[in-house]
């Protein structure tokens, strides 16, 4: 069953064959739960809105317009849940907690690869340095282009944008990632010497 | 690349082939160089765009995995649950679907009971609906019989077995109801133009049948109510039983009635059928009405109750009453009313086209009696003597009264 093509298993799901819809479960939970958590730090917050999104489709069953399975409903489904929470709740401290756990995470990245030297180590502060001065938006769209691969029209179909939007999109985040790091590396630099210079 | 555009870090990474290269050349220690290869540029620029690439990958994170089972089981506990509401709904929902089915026929049989059975007196009354030029009487076996005079009288026995007919200027005529079922003996009385007709029926009841109509009547009254069924005009004296209410039952309305003389006008070629009320007191019902309880409307004596089939109201208003019932005693009894009104009784009664030519002759008033005769040509030479006026009588015989 695991190898049955993805369309085939939302149809038997929409047929109430709810065992399909726990095999898409399985394939899409770790993307849903980064995707989550791009969007909002919090990690119990992303679950919650996961399993909302799944009982969201079991609950519509038939009723729902799919007939064309795309992965990317699954993430504009819990786009919207999340944000829905997001609003219901509205908890300022959280979302001031969202905003400065969001530079951790990228500072996380380092320890989770072997790096080999310090010129990697600081190429790797610089580029996530960069990467911080974007716009949450701007970063939740290079996320799903550049970590969920998808193609320009599916990521203006979960942003609710149209195409030319979502390419104007990833284009000034990468021109923003690009002027940054230039500042970032002087930054660096100067740091750098000055470490040294203590030496 | 569109134009031969100077690589950068932006249009590297809006380059799909790029971004393939490098996820198919991770591994490799060669990396660098595959991609130089391509993608002639500065050193420093292409390990960027690499490292930016490997950081947006290491943004794919797991969820706990103890997580990933908690929840798969809540969504699993979740479509056990929906799926038993599913199967209780669809229980419920085919049970109401059975429920629906039989309701809509048990409602279409009640109609079908109320409106589509018809009346076994107008049902038989439609099997010869045609008003023929001499009168006829019809007995249960579908027997026919001549009335030879315009004017008799037809009485029925107490238990409707026999019948009598009185002619003035020949022998009485007798016949006999078979009755051959339960069923109850149905007779009928065929009324032609020109001609008028007593019955007494068999509880007594005396119902006087003007020019072209019909009553539908069992020989019997064996049921809770007695009921005939009349089309065209007719006077009744009914005789009195408290227990058996006696209906007159038209295309329109119904009239109820204990014991009392009233006159009832319902030709099928008037929209106004009329209830006029000469003596006690009569309820007029709207036929074919589901609830049936509540009347139109009750009239007391020198009321009578007008009602439109094409705009289905009712008017009651007090009438002259003579003017209604003068026909009975073969007259018709005018007071100030202009001459195409008297016409039209004429027409009606002889059922002939007469027409009125001059500029004033419509609107006289005419007052006083018309003798109806068996003959309309003595009618006619009555009505242009009084009005001072002649008549021609076209070929196809038609009449037309014109001023001398």
């Amino acid at each position: 069953m695991n190898g049955i093509d993805e369309k085939t298993l939302w149809n038997n799901f929409q047929r109430g064959d709810y065992d399909a819809l726990s095999i898409l479960y399985g394939r899409y939970v770790h993307k849903l739960f980064s995707y989550g958590i791009r969007i909002y730090g919090d990690d119990q917050l992303v679950k919650d809105c996961i399993q909302e999104v799944f009982i969201h489709l079991i609950e519509k069953g038939k009723k729902l317009s799919i007939t064309d399975f795309n992965s990317m409903y699954l993430f504009k489904c819990l786009r919207n849940k999340l944000f829905e929470e997001l609003r219901t709740k509205s908890n300022r401290s959280d979302i001031l907690r969202k905003i400065g756990s969001d530079e951790l995470k990228y500072d996380e990245n380092i320890e989770q690869i072997t790096v080999q030297s310090e010129e990697e180590i600081a190429r790797r502060r610089i580029l996530d340095a960069a990467m911080a001065s974007l716009s949450n938006y701007q970063r939740e769209a290079i996320f799903l282009k550049y970590t969920q691969n998808f193609s320009y029209d599916m990521i203006a179909d979960i942003l609710g944008v149209d195409i030319a939007s979502a390419r104007t999109l990833i284009y000034r985040s990468l021109k923003k990632i690009k002027e940054s790091a230039i500042n970032h590396i002087l930054i660096f630099w100067i740091f750098h010497f000055g470490k040294q210079s203590k030496v | 690349m569109k134009k031969e555009k100077e690589i950068d870090f932006v249009n590297l990474l809006q380059d799909e082939e790029f971004i393939r290269l490098v996820k198919d050349t991770l591994d490799s220690a060669d990396q660098y160089y595959i991609l130089n290869e391509k993608y002639p540029a500065d050193k420093e620029l292409l390990v960027n765009a690499v490292e930016f690439i490997k950081v947006n990958m290491l943004e794919q994170k797991r969820m706990p995995e103890n997580d990933v089972i908690e929840i798969l089981q809540n969504i699993k506990a979740y479509s056990e649950a929906k799926k038993k509401r599913d199967f209780r709904k669809s229980v419920v929902l085919v049970f109401s679907k059975i429920a629906a089915v039989l309701l809509v026929f048990i409602c279409c049989s009640f109609l079908f009971y109320k409106y589509l059975r018809k009346d076994p007196l107008k049902d038989f009354a439609e099997q010869k609906t045609k008003v023929q030029d001499e009168a006829v009487l019809i007995l249960s076996d579908g027997s026919t019989h001549k009335i030879n005079e315009y004017n008799s009288n037809i009485e029925y026995s107490k238990n409707g077995g026999e019948i009598v007919v009185r002619n003035k200027r020949s022998k009485d005529e007798k016949f006999v109801n078979v009755k051959d079922s339960k069923e109850p003996v149905i007779n009928q009385i065929i009324v032609p133009y020109g001609h008028r007709h007593n019955i007494t029926l068999s509880d007594g009841t005396q119902v006087v049948l003007n020019s072209g109509s019909k009553l539908v009547f069992p020989a019997e009254f064996s049921g809770k109510t007695r009921g005939v069924y009349l089309i065209g005009e007719g006077y009744f004296d009914v005789s009195r039983d408290e227990n058996k209410p006696f209906i007159v039952k038209t295309d329109e309305i119904n009239i109820k009635v204990l014991g009392t003389r009233f006159n009832v006008s319902a030709y099928a070629d008037e929209n106004v059928t009329s209830a006029v009320l000469v003596e006690g007191s009569v309820s007029v019902y709207h036929a074919n009405k589901i609830i049936e309880n509540t009347p139109l409307t009750k009239l007391v004596p020198g009321q009578g109750c007008f009602y439109t089939s094409t705009t289905s109201e009712s008017v009651v208003r007090s009438v002259d009453v003579a003017d209604y019932i003068s026909w009975k005693d073969g007259l018709f009894r005018f007071k100030d009313q202009p001459l195409v009104n008297v016409i039209q009784r004429v027409c009606k009664y002889y059922n002939r086209n007469i027409s009125i030519e001059g500029d004033k002759l419509p609107s006289t008033l005419i007052s006083g009696k018309l003798v109806l005769t068996d003959n309309i040509t003595s009618t006619m030479n009555y009505l242009s003597k009084t009005l001072e006026a002649r008549y021609e009588v076209t070929s196809d015989g038609n009449y037309i009264i014109k001023e001398q």
